[in-house]
Parts: C-alpha cells; structure tokens; sequence
C-alpha cells in the first residue's frame, strides 16, 4: 500500500514560520503512523524540487503549507509552485493546501483534472499571534487554538478519516474553542483572546473542500 | 474604495485590539494593531485586506450567534 505523503512547508516570515512549525506536529504523528514523508522546507520548497519528489515518490497525499491566492500555491519566496496550468501532477492525489485563496479556482481545476479531492480555503487564511511568542509557534496561546484547528484536518486524514470527516472535524473543533471563549467571558474581558476568536471563526467560514468527500488515504 | 465612516468604524475597531497580538497575512506580511491602523489610514492593498476582514466578521455577528446557539449533532 502507498504510504507515501509530500509535505511543503515554507518559512520566510512570520505566518510561514507559524505554518513551518506546526507542521510539524503532523508530520510527526504521519511517522507514528507508519507513513513515509517527504518534507520539503524552507528555500528546499521550491517547484524543481517538488515536481521530482511527486514523480519519483507519487504521494497519496499532498499537504502545502505557505502563500497562496485563487490561482496559484507559492513555495519558497514565492516562487509559483502550482497554477491552474499545472494541476495535472496533482492526478490521483488528496491535497490540502493551507494557504490563502486556493480552494476556489485552483481546487476546481485540481479536481476537474483528475486529484481526487482538494482542501483549502476558499479566502484568507490568518494567523494570530502573541507577539512575545512570535519565536516559538508551538507555545503560542492566541495561535494554539487557529494552528490546531487547521492541523486536526491533516492528522485526521492520516489517521484514516474520509476527506469530509477530516473537514467536519475541524469546524466542529471551531466551534468548541468560539463556545469555550464566548461562554466562559473571555471574549469580553481578555483583548489577546478576541483576536484568536475571530480568526477562528474567519478561517473556518472558508475551510472547502472540493472532490470525493469519501476519499481517505487509508482504505 | 472604503468610504470615509467606513474606515473611521475600523480604525475605532483596530484601536480597541490588544497591542500584544499581531495578525498574520499569510505570505503578506505580519502587522500589529498600530501598523494595521497605519496601512488603513494609508490606504494601502493591505489596509484594504484588513478593512474587508474587518466587515466580513461585523457583518457576519448574527450568522456567528446563530451557529454558536444551534444544538451539536
């Protein structure tokens, strides 16, 4: 069985360094559960470097973690990684780009050639971020919550869960945290908060996907 | 492209932020509450990101309390 999974994950500032570092949660629990990764970071994320790993690997699952809008995924200093032109790599793949923008015109066209299902987000994607703690991500309180929420899709597709139930598990994380937050008054008395509030509840408002939501990437 | 109410309205909002926090773009830039005021009063590509941000959540408060008062399945 392919268990092979490409991860892109870029970090030339401070959101894609939030994205870089959680990342790597996930790519930790992939290995746990015996998949085989490739992880292109940082100025190794480029377009050379991604199209011979998705030949010579053929990934199950691509998961893109950087600059995007509604027609392209940018790696490394936003070198183009993915257009609507060059989608076809994609064929026979479960993408989740964790970008801006992507899951409109460039998950469309994705699908229409032949990936099996793509999840993005069909607007922004923002991060929130203490700023004395904008040098460790993964100790972030105002980011924790976001940065989860967005991470559960990826670890619940590797845990075995349909395209659909990874997508269905993170709206109902958000919709946990905004209850937790609203309900216990830290919306109204803690400022910090309000910031990881609403970008929950933004980022969340446009998390699609597009495709067979009956995909998963262990059958 | 914002009216003048309009970005008095968001600067009002922006100023009430946290200056502990910032908000990532991602691939755009990072920008705390005063360089987020500043871009608006700019009028720069950013500041009309963070002006549309803004208006989507007040315009989305009663859709968001609805969700948020709607029982689990």
């Amino acid at each position: 069985m392919n268990k092979n999974i490409l991860v892109l994950r870029t970090a030339y500032d401070g959101g894609t360094f939030y994205l870089y570092e959680w990342t790597g949660v996930v790519i930790e629990n992939a290995g746990l559960k015996g998949f085989d990764v490739s992880d292109l970071k940082k100025e190794k994320a480029n377009r050379k470097n991604f199209y011979g790993l998705l030949k010579s690997t053929n990934p199950i699952f691509v998961f893109l973690n950087g600059h995007g809008d509604n027609n392209t995924f940018y790696g490394h200093d936003d070198e183009e990684i993915i257009t609507t032109s060059s989608t076809t790599g994609l064929k026979n793949k479960i993408v989740y780009a964790r970008a801006c923008g992507c899951s409109t015109q460039l998950g469309d066209k994705a699908v229409q050639e032949g990936c099996v299902a793509f999840i993005g987000y069909s607007d922004y994607f923002d991060i929130p971020i203490q700023n004395s703690r904008s040098a460790t991500p993964l100790h972030d309180p105002i980011a924790k919550p976001v940065m989860e929420a967005s991470n559960v899709i990826a670890t619940a597709l590797i845990k075995g869960n349909t395209v659909g139930e990874a997508v269905e598990h993170s709206h109902k994380l958000v919709k946990k945290e905004l209850r937790k937050i609203l309900f216990s008054g830290r919306y109204k008395e803690d400022l910090e908060c309000r910031d990881t509030f609403e970008k929950l509840y933004m980022n969340d408002k446009h998390l699609d996907f597009k495709g067979d939501e009956n995909a998963k990437l262990i059958q | 492209m914002y009216d003048e109410k309009t970005l008095r309205l968001i600067i009002a909002r922006l100023s009430a932020k946290s200056p502990n926090v910032s908000i990532a773009i991602v691939g755009k830039g990072t920008f705390n509450r005063d360089e987020m005021i500043n871009q608006v009063k700019e009028h720069t590509k950013i500041g009309e990101a963070i002006v549309k941000r803004e208006l989507e959540f007040i315009r989305d408060m009663p859709r968001l309390s609805i969700i948020l008062s709607e029982e689990d399945e």
